[in-house]
């Protein structure tokens, strides 16, 4: 049992193998514990590693590939393992038995499936008919495809097949030396480079035993992520219900957020601002108060908006009791981030596994589990998060050091690091081989595990609020397919 | 309605009066400018993308990542001059010593003038190029004031606008997207997977071949590309820069 | 009595000897010769009449034709060889052993609708009547032994019909004490009103019609094709034999109007949801009734209210609606055989893409679909053109209780008319458009050239009455005269109709040259769907029959009673999603089976009386003798 430390990331020898039936108990202990897996994966070593967390507790585990690759499924009883195992299944053949939906994941270079035969469920009966919507959709979003079944116009079920996005991005993570790859790590994805980033960068410096310096401008920069994250949903879910004026003030509230983000270190997204040791680049005292500035008319701006839209009847109506996620769904599958706290869950890793000391903080919930309770939470979420904004500014240095020398990795360590995203828990898990590379790097983006969440809450609904149940949870295609 | 009007009130006039010429944050890394001494070879091992050429800088491949400019500020700086676009990739190339981009000498048929749809396809973009896609149509940047617009369907498309390295298994969709859009048809990249494949021009998930098959009519570096690049790049091939 | 009776007669000779081609062309000789028969009564003479004595207590038997018959007449002669040379294509098609009981049985059935016509005299006509029904029943059975039940169905439900024309008739005539027609003028309220229930069952007028989607989608298409466009009109001649020799009270007129427009919006209703292409044809059937009832209530109503255009316009309105309905209904089922015997289902979740398989008849049931939908261009757009503007010369009325049942009338026609749209869009874009929902409708090729044959020409008349109004109106004109309605205002419709013509014409010839620069200046490409990228498109992918209507039976709901069985497996990883829905009849399954169930199980308690004892027979037998002794002796 690891207890994770403020301001660090874990960093420790190898675990030893356990013998599967016992590795499996273990996992089926801890889960009925309130443990979650965080992350479940195979490795080249032929190894099966768990990751499982809880408030400020971790575990891991690990046992080698069972000798005929098949071993009882974990999902039938614990679904949060469902996508784990399926990623085990689609990159090592190992079978989960019982697996009650072992289909392809990412259809990687080489995999028995190619990306257009996944076999999606079908219905004996004439009357339901099929919608597919993708890989190429109506925006200019990423792409997917979307499968329903319907019953007329509502839905009975969604089947959601991603993929499109995977550009072998673990590979790559191990190829070469480790601390080069801050470029990568921000692709991970383009919406979530702060989070990621930090994760990448948390993880290198623990694996080399390093401390960082401007762990506050971090967690400034992440705040500012997830601000202009979630005024970007906001924006979007005004606009899917035609809300003109949310979807515009919202919008032009994102690019203030975005900008100031840009004056501090030259990309909107926040790219090119982190380095395993720090950050590149210093905030000086007159940014610092423009920046303070900015934030608390946002902040005003933000609430005038937020309470226009939050009143409005025919807005409500369509966010109301939409895209329902029960408290005990949520917990059985493992979802984290918004789609969990929507739903009544306080999970969040500033609370449970911080990387700054948030003072005072508490994981902001909501209870209804909809649509409405994924948007006003986002708008909480942004409040919270503006006010410690204002505290970091108050607190960080002009003068301090930015950037620490980070020096070699220790060979043959594992370290983890866990960073709250805006989209939920990121968890970034490496082994390193010698002073310069990974041997196997894992990156778990929440959206991996929400995906289930989108095609729970559709199920029931008319076809036509699909949109807004996707938007109102807002997932990452490229953070799941990496 | 009295909130809304409240807040409404409170935010102002949004919109850039002119995205052409507007000014931007002096902290913008763009155009970048070699020194004559600029040592190519010493930058290219730092690039993370391999971006430097003997001829010079290659913006196609060019990720705006800062790591030269931080460690040789001597030797290269990047601008804030955020119009960089070029009409073939042979023009993104920035050689020591020069300044400016060559102009654009392609020109869209007269009847684009006021009027270009465009198809956007992400192939494995990571979402930061797709998000300023869909920002240069925001309140702030608003490009369909160019009679520009993002279109649902390729069968109203003039154009594809291509983000991401292209991934093996988007290639198929990619060119389907493409074949779809009637003709006369123009293909533009943006950012730096689109031009080069980026981070991920060696990966073994791309599948680059389709622009082997189609050449682009414009190209738009930046990772992301800023949407006033975008705006810029794609309103001078429609009215001449 | 006629040549024309007596060569139908002479075709059930080779009907028993299975010779459809013999039936067919004697039916065409016969029909043509009535035809003229027909005419010649509509334009020239007044009456022909003969009278036929007969021993009591029948008596004299007047045969004669009148406007009215000699109307019903002209479509039946017109229609009824054209459904026969359509059944002798569609039973090549379609073999049975039973040829030469079904030819006979199309034969006596053809010709009591005709003989019905003639006689006017109430035995007689009920004998002719019965005649019709029960031959009527045969011709549905045809060979299958699945058309049992809806055969039967139907059988007993024109049995109670008639059950209601005998009390009317009889005590008609214990009122007047002939059984003449001339016996039913003035009658009292209470023979009158049986006898119109009577005659409603036949129409087809809700709550009397749920025998016609019952039995018509089991009928060969022929035999559907003639019932549901002539046969059922036998009824409409009934009920306007007996409105036009009585007077209409207005509280009457009210009723009418109540009677059609739930006729006509509760076919509608069942027409958006029913997956069976015939039965769809079948509901409509009883909404064109309902369409024509709502026309003749509003030439009462113009009548009661002293508008003479009014009366005029509605009488016009449902003359023409119930010549042009015989038209496109035939059309429409014909087609609908042609798609049966294409694709083997009359299942319209089965179809699609018929368009690429069968382009005529594609375009010809398009054409079927204008009509039936009136929109212009056809023929039945002009019809309810003429219904509509009776009703916009109501407001002119006096009294408020004339204006109301007439903006009620409209109010019901608008909406009736936008739900009848919505239905066969839906019916076209499932059938024929779209890609084929099964192998059998990716096979369905089109048929040989006779079977479309009677389609195309009725097509074209819908076409031609569509576009030239005049050609229809030149044949509900003697009629007009005949019910005394204002000639001058009548005149003033044909020069409206005209003008119509023009800009139709006008319009065509724009279009066709828009077309042609079309054709000339512009290349066309055509490319694959888009269908978001994605490589394999199935066609499961395109809307089902119960997504078209799905928002819209949101609002309808009260009206629309349907059976769900949805499987989805609980859990939650689904492995299977089944969804079926049965659309309710809500007389057939909730009052009349139910009732008939109930009725059985009376009976059933009876069923030990049939015990096969020869014994407790005598015995039954014997109680029964001393039950008549102690009435008879009792009565003494």
């Amino acid at each position: 049992m690891l207890k994770a430390e403020l301001n660090y990331s874990p960093c420790f020898e190898p675990v030893q193998p356990d013998k599967l039936g016992s590795f499996l108990d273990r996992l089926s202990e801890l889960a009925t514990q309130g443990f979650q897996p965080l992350a479940f994966w195979g490795t080249d070593e032929r190894l099966i590693y768990a990751l499982m967390g809880k408030t400020g507790e971790l575990e891991l585990l690990c046992t080698p590939f069972p000798e005929n690759l098949h071993y009882p499924s974990l999902t039938p009883l614990f679904p949060a393992f469902q996508i784990f195992e399926r990623e085990l299944y689609e990159e090592y053949g190992i079978v989960p038995i019982n697996h009650p939906w072992l289909k392809s994941v990412r259809h990687p270079l080489g995999g028995s499936v190619k990306i257009a035969d996944y076999p999606f469920l079908k219905s004996a009966s004439k009357l339901i008919h099929e919608v597919g919507v993708g890989p190429v959709h109506a925006g200019v979003i990423e792409p997917g495809h979307f499968r329903f079944l319907m019953q007329g116009e509502i839905v009975e079920h969604l089947e959601i097949q991603l993929g499109y996005q995977h550009r072998n991005l673990l590979k790559m993570l191990t190829t070469g030396p480790l601390a080069e790859k801050m470029p990568l790590a921000e692709s991970i994805a383009g919406d979530t480079v702060i989070a990621h980033g930090t994760a990448y960068c948390r993880l290198v410096e623990s694996l080399a035993e390093s401390s960082p310096q401007a762990s506050d401008i971090r967690a400034l920069l992440l705040e500012m992520e997830r601000v202009a994250m979630h005024l970007s949903t906001l924006s979007a879910l005004a606009g899917d219900v035609a809300y003109i004026m949310g979807q515009n003030l919202y919008a032009a509230l994102r690019t203030t957020v975005i900008n100031s983000t840009l004056s501090i270190c030259g990309s909107r997204f926040g790219k090119r601002a982190l380095s395993p040791g720090g950050v590149n680049y210093p905030l000086n005292k007159t940014l610092i108060d423009t920046l303070k500035a900015k934030m608390q008319k946002c902040a005003g701006q933000i609430e005038s908006t937020s309470e226009a839209m939050f009143a409005c009847t025919s807005l409500l109506s369509r966010f109301d009791d939409t895209g329902k996620i029960s408290r005990e769904e949520a917990l059985r599958f493992g979802f984290t981030g918004i789609s969990a706290k929507a739903s009544g869950i306080a999970v969040d890793a500033r609370a449970d596994f911080p990387i700054w000391d948030y003072p005072g903080f508490t994981v902001q919930t909501e209870s209804s589990g909809d649509v409405y309770a994924r948007a006003y939470l986002r708008y909480k979420e942004i409040m919270q998060s503006l006010i410690i904004i204002q505290k970091l500014l108050d607190q960080i240095d002009p003068s301090a050091p930015i950037l620490a020398p980070v020096k070699e990795l220790t060979p043959d360590k594992i370290a983890i690091s866990i960073v709250e995203g805006a989209r939920g828990r990121i968890v970034h898990i490496a082994r390193s081989k010698d002073e310069h590379s990974a041997l196997w790097y894992r990156v778990i983006d929440p959206s991996l595990v929400n995906w289930q969440a989108l095609s729970m809450a559709v199920a029931g609904e008319q076809v036509s609020d699909f949109p807004l149940c996707n938007k109102s949870f807002d997932l990452s295609y490229c953070g799941s397919d990496l | 309605m009295l909130h809304l009007l409240k807040a409404r009130l409170k935010h102002g006039y949004q919109a850039i009066p002119d995205p052409l010429t507007v000014g931007i944050d002096p902290a913008f890394p763009g155009l970048p400018e070699l020194a004559r001494d600029a040592d190519l070879t010493l930058l290219n091992e730092l690039c993370p993308t391999q971006a430097f050429t003997p001829q010079g800088l290659d913006l196609g491949r060019c990720i705006f990542c800062g790591l030269c400019s931080r460690k040789y500020p001597e030797m290269i700086t990047f601008t804030p001059n955020y119009k960089m676009a070029a009409d073939s990739r042979e023009k993104l190339i920035m050689a020591p010593g020069q300044t400016a981009l060559p102009k654009i000498d392609f020109i869209l048929p007269r009847k684009f003038r006021y009027s270009f749809a465009l198809r956007s396809v992400s192939a494995a973009g990571c979402n930061a190029c797709e998000m300023e896609l869909g920002a240069s149509n925001n309140v702030n940047f608003d490009i369909s004031r160019y009679g520009v617009e993002t279109v649902a369907s390729p069968r109203h498309a003039d154009g594809l606008i291509l983000t991401g390295p292209i991934s093996r298994n988007m290639a198929d969709a990619l060119a389907e997207t493409w074949q779809a859009i009637p003709e006369p048809k123009y293909l533009i990249l943006c950012g730096a997977c689109a031009l080069s494949g980026g981070l991920f021009a060696e990966s073994e998930a791309s599948d680059r071949a389709f622009l082997k098959h189609w050449q682009a009519c414009l190209y738009i570096p930046g990772c992301p590309a800023h949407p006033l690049s975008i705006i810029s790049a794609i309103v001078s091939i429609m009215k001449g820069s | 009595m006629s040549i024309g009776i007596l060569i139908l007669l002479i075709a059930l000779i080779p009907a028993l000897w299975k010779r459809s081609d013999f039936f067919v062309i004697l039916w065409i000789l016969g029909s043509a010769f009535l035809a003229y028969e027909y005419m010649e009564v509509l334009y020239s003479r007044s009456v022909q009449d003969f009278i036929l004595m007969m021993p009591e207590p029948v008596g004299s038997v007047s045969i004669a034709l009148n406007k009215l018959s000699a109307f019903f007449g002209v479509i039946f002669s017109l229609g009824l060889p054209l459904g026969m040379f359509y059944g002798h294509f569609y039973l090549k098609e379609h073999p049975s052993e039973s040829l030469g009981s079904h030819l006979f049985w199309l034969g006596v059935m053809g010709l009591s609708m005709h003989c019905l016509l003639w006689v006017r005299h109430s035995l007689i006509f009920l004998m002719f009547w019965e005649l019709m029904s029960l031959s009527s029943f045969f011709c549905v059975l045809f060979s299958k032994r699945e058309n049992l039940e809806a055969g039967l169905n139907y059988l007993i439900t024109m049995q109670l019909g008639a059950v209601f024309l005998i009390a009317g008739f009889a005590l008609a005539y214990i009122q007047s004490g002939t059984f003449d027609f001339s016996g039913f003028e003035k009658m009292n309220s209470l023979p009158m009103y049986l006898i119109l229930i009577g005659f409603a069952f036949k129409a087809g007028v809700f709550p009397f019609a749920s025998w016609l989607p019952q039995a018509h989608p089991v009928a060969p298409a022929h035999v559907s094709g003639i019932m549901s466009s002539m046969l059922v009109k036998t009824g409409f001649y009934g009920i306007l034999l007996i409105i036009s020799i009585n007077h209409i009270s207005l509280l009457e007129i009210g009723i009418f109007c109540l009677v059609f427009s739930i006729s006509a919006f509760w076919a509608v209703c069942h027409l958006l949801n029913e997956r069976n292409l015939k039965r769809v044809l079948a509901y409509s059937t009883v909404e064109n009734v309902g369409i024509a009832g709502l026309g003749v209530c509003a030439g009462l109503l113009g009548l009661q209210a002293n508008l003479p255009n009014m009366a005029m316009l509605g009488f016009t309105g449902a003359f023409l609606h119930i010549f042009f309905h015989s038209i496109f209904k035939a059309q429409l089922f014909y087609s609908s055989g042609n798609i049966l015997l294409a694709t083997g289902t009359l299942d319209i979740d089965e179809m699609g893409a018929l368009a690429k398989g069968m382009p005529r008849t594609a375009l010809m049931t398009l054409v079927g679909i204008m009509a039936i939908c009136a929109l212009p261009l056809t023929s039945g757009f002009i019809s309810e053109f003429t219904i509509f503007k009776a009703m916009f010369e109501v407001p002119d009325a006096v009294h408020l209780s004339q204006i109301l049942p007439g903006l009620m009338i409209l109010g019901v026609l608008a909406f009736i008319g936008a739900l009848a749209i919505i239905a066969f869009i839906r019916i076209y874009a499932i059938v024929f458009l779209g890609s084929p929902r099964s192998p059998a409708a990716e096979n369905a090729r089109e048929l040989g050239r006779g079977i479309r044959l009677p389609i195309a020409v009725l097509s074209l008349a819908i076409l031609i009455t569509g576009i030239l109004p005049n050609v229809a109106l030149r044949f509900v004109k003697p009629l007009i005269r005949w019910f005394g309605l204002d000639m001058a205002y009548f005149a003033e419709l044909q020069s409206l109709m005209s003008q119509i013509s023009y800009v139709y014409l006008i319009l065509l010839a724009l279009f066709a040259l828009l077309y042609i620069i079309r054709k000339l200046v512009v290349k066309e490409k055509r490319g694959a769907t888009w269908a978001c990228a994605y490589p394999k498109v199935r066609p499961r992918m395109q809307s089902s029959s119960i997504t078209y209507v799905q928002p819209l039976a949101y609002f309808l709901k009260p009206f629309m009673y349907k059976k769900t069985r949805r499987l989805k497996e609980e859990g939650d990883f689904t492995s299977k999603v089944e969804y079926d829905e049965q659309h309710l009849d809500a007389v057939w399954d909730i009052i009349v089976r139910p009732l008939s169930r109930a009725i059985f199980k009376f009976l059933s308690l009876f069923s030990h009386i049939h015990n096969g004892k020869t014994e407790s027979y005598i015995t039954w037998s014997l109680a029964f003798l001393v039950l008549l002794l102690i009435w008879v002796v009792g009565f003494r």
